[in-house]
């Protein structure tokens, strides 16, 4: 909408495996009808199952005159949609924010069961990152506390291998450093907190 | 980053059939549920959660509520204002934005709203503040004004983020009230402060925009300190407008060698999505301007060479532009640019071939081509379209390796691939045959032959079979091709075995030495099964088959192969203006004489498409879409549909070339803004060039004491998104002219009110012509609104076509389809069906005009061209009931999307 812009974001999606829209964000897009979004959306899904995809690093086409930034998880992908003319790096970490976001708030476990467990945090998190199609912030950190998640500050962490039996014990904390189920409880009991349950 | 559970297997592995909460939610049931909970006397503030997540979800797949549900929920919601769950409290906060609530009732939410906002809770604070801009009006603007400045200034970063983010929102719409607090939003951008400054510059800009010089000062001072901005996306905002500026301002040598060495600085040390913008910057800069790019292309060469697939995307972008412009330093970078043709992202391996195959040296074409079939089967159709089309570019820069070209056509012609894929190639071969040397359409010629031995698609059989007509004649040995005819004769269906009948009718016409020998072939065509193929053979034995010396029939036949093009309207016309000549005289032949409305070319869109032809050489972002559409566009004569351009002035050529254009793309009909009668008569036309509006007025000066010299024209009204660019004075043209440019992106056609003033010099002259004297003079217009309309023209089909027109277009694949349904006011069904015929514009067809009045809906069919170029097509259907008014329903075709939402923006 503003002239010259950088970072004009024109959607915010998360598709199912069938590719229809679980999320489904536009932003000024007051011209465009629903049957249109959902035939765009089903454009997206389509082009996006014909690149190899890994959920580890964003993939990205482009599609009418725009450029679709994407992660294939599980049995959900999650895109982020801008200008063709727009600065792809910056597109692209909107993507890695929302990713950074998602993945602490659902526990590091990015699938459709943990978006509609957490809907609330899944809303949120959208509405503190685009604001009618202009980027608020790229730090996921700032989003998290703005909306009472907060992001764990050890990294080293989220690296370590979970052990299955792991989860039946209590969390410790152990040398500075968080074991991972102790991370996953605590979010847990913060986000618990957030939403009141 | 993260970790599978058990759990996220198991369902991977459980089928489509996925269910939650969230599926199938019946939006009754929780309306129901909604009203139920939001008014128990203790607020849950878990229960309203989960709903509140339900609508927000349902509102985002863009479910419908009707006014009552909305005006109950909404009520319901705003009882909960009344916990303080802050959760619960933002969960209402994206309700309120997301339900777009009636107008008459959402101030009752400003009042909880502004609450919020004079709290201490700093989310409240700065949430509340976006939720009130995105709902308020006249009545309560000035309290927003007051908490938006009072917000600009607040201790949280996060509250002062929110109200400049709100303040973009609302510059579009309140611009005064936000051009107060430029020294609050200035201060912000210098503070240092990284997660203001980048919302901080969108704004100044916007607010300063229609101003170089405040624009040139605000990016002088942030360039000045490298440190001033620590912000990246601030620092790549900057770096966009720094460019813009540098593209389309003058500026002095200085200013520019500043802005230029602070890019330079930007390449290094920086964020990739910075030092990428820079060096992006200074090569788009490079082809307007003489800069140094060396560092800049070694900067977008090492992100060639990243690990990140996003980066090297990007700078192969970068490479392919560039090498339009400068082939020989992009061919510097084969050896990293080749790997990349194997790239597992199709995005980039396409982008990679596009790009080498527009700098390959003659002695690489073959490897090339070798190693782009190799890979090709297996990838996307729209890709290999890209790839065939740039294939096509590349003959048309290295024509000497045209055979390897068309070898690697006819590979591909063979491989699998669906019928546009096959399409396309053929296309190709047959532009290459034209365009090339004889060797290279004898070539082309053999190859088309051959596929359609086994060629599964019969319209592209039969495309080819006339394209063999056209063209065999011009060979060394025409008769090779009419045995892959014959042959076609013989193995198949009927409609190949006629459309095979005509060419070889076609050819036997051309070539007289063929001609006995096609006559017998087509004799033997006499006895086929089918009807059409037996009677095409009779008629075309029966015009063949004369002796040589027959003058009259050879003039038969020439009438029906070259087929003349007559312009009926001419016809029409030129034979009302003579009939009473043309009775008197009978016999008078010279009056009439059919070569008078011949149309010269084929008719003008031929030519359109050449032009079109001619930019597509150029455009090389465009995607393969877009190519189908603009052929496919061109293609659409097939219903008849006149694109002349309606009359008006031309653009002259001086003018044409002062600005830089070959010609205007589309041209609006001239129309009256001042009466014949008045003191000045002025009329106007419009003309458009990508983006560009020029408005040519022309001034007949009704008052015989003066004379008027040097004419200029004046925006009365300046627009925010237009700036004048040029002033064309009557000195100068026969049209005093006005050149604006919009500045808007999104909106590709221009709509718009201006209120222009003449300025001009009137010198008063005596009854005898000698001049007494001058003086200076305005004159101030009507306005004069640019409207949808200007763009229609009207299409009239004949009646019963409509249906089909409307079915063929749709089955074209770039078919554009929207469905909207508007409330509109008229009081009878009758005004509203004439209101509707006057918004679009259009023919009107099917006599559809004529209304029932006693039926509750009418139907409408409308035909149009959009842009001189684009046919479109409506279907309305209009309701109306005495009770709620009048809708419309209204359907639109069209092979151009754009063309769609102009056209329905007319309606508003």
């Amino acid at each position: 909408m503003l002239l010259n812009q950088i970072g004009n974001i024109k959607a915010v999606l998360v598709l199912d495996k069938e590719g229809n829209a679980l999320i489904g964000k536009y932003y000024n897009a007051d011209g465009m009808s629903d049957s249109s979004k959902r035939a765009f959306e089903g454009r997206l899904h389509k082009a996006s199952k014909s690149n190899s995809n890994s959920s580890y690093e964003n993939s990205f086409f482009t599609l009418e005159h725009q450029i679709a930034f994407y992660r294939v998880y599980d049995d959900i992908s999650v895109f982020v949609v801008g200008q063709e003319d727009d600065n792809e790096l910056v597109i692209s970490e909107v993507l890695d924010t929302l990713h950074e976001c998602f993945d602490e708030a659902f526990t590091h476990i990015i699938d459709r069961e943990s978006l509609t467990n957490n809907m609330t945090a899944v809303i949120l998190i959208i509405d503190e990152l685009i604001d009618n199609g202009i980027i608020m912030t790229l730090e996921a950190a700032s989003i998290l506390e703005r909306i009472s998640i907060k992001l764990s500050d050890s990294k080293g962490s989220k690296k370590e291998k979970v052990d299955p039996k792991d989860e039946e014990k209590p969390a410790e904390a152990s040398g500075g450093y968080l074991s991972f189920t102790s991370v996953f409880s605590s979010a847990k009991n913060s986000l618990a907190k957030t939403l009141a349950l | 980053m993260f970790s599978k559970s058990k759990k996220a297997d198991v369902d991977k592995e459980e089928t489509t059939d996925y269910k939650d909460e969230y599926t199938r939610i019946s939006k009754s049931t929780l309306v129901q549920e909604a009203r139920t909970i939001f008014n128990e006397a203790k607020i849950k503030p878990k229960k309203c959660i989960e709903v509140l997540n339900k609508i927000i979800y349902l509102l985002n797949q863009g479910e419908k509520f009707t006014d009552n549900e909305k005006t109950n929920l909404f009520f319901g919601v705003t009882k909960l204002f009344l916990h303080d769950d802050s959760t619960l409290r933002r969960l209402i906060y994206v309700f309120i934005k997301e339900l777009r609530a009636n107008e008459d009732e959402v101030f009752i939410a400003t009042s909880c709203l502004s609450k919020d906002m004079m709290g201490e809770n700093d989310m409240y604070k700065a949430n509340a503040l976006r939720v009130l801009t995105k709902i308020v009006d006249k009545s309560s603007l000035l309290s927003i004004e007051k908490q938006i400045k009072t917000s600009m200034v607040d201790r949280s970063t996060h509250v002062k983020s929110s109200s400049l983010v709100c303040s973009i929102h609302l510059l579009s719409k309140y611009p005064e009230m936000i051009k107060k607090m430029v020294g609050d939003i200035q201060n912000n951008l210098l503070s240092g402060n990284k997660e203001l400054q980048y919302h901080a510059l969108l704004l100044l800009h916007e607010i300063r925009k229609v101003d170089p010089m405040a624009i040139l000062k605000i990016l002088s001072q942030l360039t000045s300190s490298q440190s001033a901005l620590p912000s990246k996306l601030a620092k790549v905002q900057l770096i966009r407008y720094i460019k813009e500026i540098l593209l389309h301002a003058n500026l002095d040598a200085r200013t520019k060698g500043g802005f230029i060495e602070y890019l330079n600085e930007c390449l290094s040390r920086n964020p990739e999505m910075v030092s990428f913008e820079a060096a992006k910057s200074l090569v788009e800069l490079s082809e307007k301007m003489n800069i140094d790019i060396d560092q800049a292309f070694k900067s977008i060469l090492d992100s060639l060479c990243s690990g990140e697939n996003v980066l090297k995307y990007a700078a192969l972008k970068v490479m392919n532009r560039l090498a339009n412009t400068n082939p020989k330093e992009v061919s510097l970078a084969s050896t990293e640019l080749e790997p990349l043709i194997n790239d597992q992202n199709t995005s980039i391996a396409s982008m990679a071939i596009s790009t080498l195959l527009k700098v390959c040296t003659e002695v690489y074409v073959q490897k090339l081509l070798a190693q782009i079939s190799h890979y090709l089967p297996e990838l996307g159709d729209d890709f290999k379209i890209e790839v065939i089309h740039s294939v096509y570019l590349l003959f048309l820069r290295v024509p000497k390796k045209s055979t390897e070209q068309i070898n690697f056509l006819l590979k591909c012609l063979t491989g699998e691939g669906t019928e546009t894929y096959k399409e396309s190639i053929v296309e190709t071969l047959m532009k290459i045959g034209i365009e090339g040397t004889t060797a290279d359409k004898e070539q082309v010629l053999l190859t088309l032959c051959e596929f359609i031995e086994d060629c599964e698609f019969r319209h592209l059989q039969t495309h080819i079979f006339d394209f063999i007509a056209k063209e065999c004649p011009n060979t060394s040995n025409p008769s090779v091709y009419i045995r892959f005819i014959y042959n076609r004769v013989v193995l198949e269906k009927s409609i190949i075995r006629a459309a095979a009948v005509s060419a070889l009718g076609t050819i036997g016409h051309k070539i007289e030495s063929l001609r006995s020998q096609i006559v017998i072939l087509l004799k033997n065509c006499l006895k086929d099964e089918n009807d059409e193929v037996r009677e095409r053979a009779l008629f075309y034995t029966d015009l063949l088959d004369y002796p040589e010396e027959n003058e009259e029939c050879h003039e038969a036949s020439s009438f029906v192969f070259d087929s003349l093009t007559f312009d009926v309207d001419k016809m029409e016309q030129f034979l009302l203006e003579n009939k009473d000549s043309l009775i008197a005289d009978e016999d008078n032949e010279e009056i009439f004489n059919f070569s008078t409305f011949c149309t010269e070319e084929q008719d003008s869109v031929m030519t359109r498409n050449v032009q079109k032809e001619a930019e597509e050489k150029k455009d090389t972002y465009s995607t393969p879409e877009q190519h189908t559409k603009q052929e496919e566009a061109i293609e659409d004569d097939s219903y008849g549909i006149d694109f002349s351009s309606p009359p008006g002035f031309e653009l002259e050529q001086s003018i044409c070339t002062r600005l830089g254009i070959e010609a205007p793309e589309f041209s609006t009909t001239t129309k009256d803004i001042t009466s014949p009668s008045d003191e000045y008569y002025v009329q106007l036309t419009g003309h458009f060039h990508c983006k560009k509006l020029i408005l040519q007025f022309n001034v007949q000066n009704n008052i015989e004491e003066h004379k008027l010299k040097d004419i200029t024209v004046h925006l009365e009204n300046p627009k925010a998104g237009y700036t004048t660019v040029d002033q064309i004075s009557s000195e100068e043209s026969q049209y005093p002219t006005i050149v604006l440019i919009s500045e808007d992106p999104s909106r590709v056609f221009i709509t718009e009110t201006f209120k222009f003033k003449l300025k001009f010099t009137v010198i008063e002259v005596d009854e005898d012509g000698n001049e007494e004297g001058d003086y200076e003079d305005e004159y101030s217009l009507d306005k004069v609104s640019i409207a949808v309309s200007d763009y229609i023209g009207k299409q009239a089909l004949a009646n019963g076509q409509f249906m089909n027109a409307w079915e063929m277009i749709k089955q074209n694949e770039a078919c554009a389809e929207r469905l909207e349904t508007f409330q509109i006011s008229f009081k009878t069904l009758k005004e509203a069906v004439a209101g509707v015929i006057d918004f679009f514009g259009m023919s009107v067809c099917e006599g559809s005009d004529k209304v029932d009045e006693t039926s509750k809906s009418h139907n409408l069919f409308l035909a149009g061209t959009f842009f001189g170029m684009y046919p479109v097509l409506v279907r309305g259907q209009i309701g109306f009931n005495s009770q709620y008014g009048c809708v419309l329903r209204v359907g639109v075709r069209s092979m151009n999307d754009n063309a769609i939402q102009t056209v329905l923006e007319c309606i508003q």
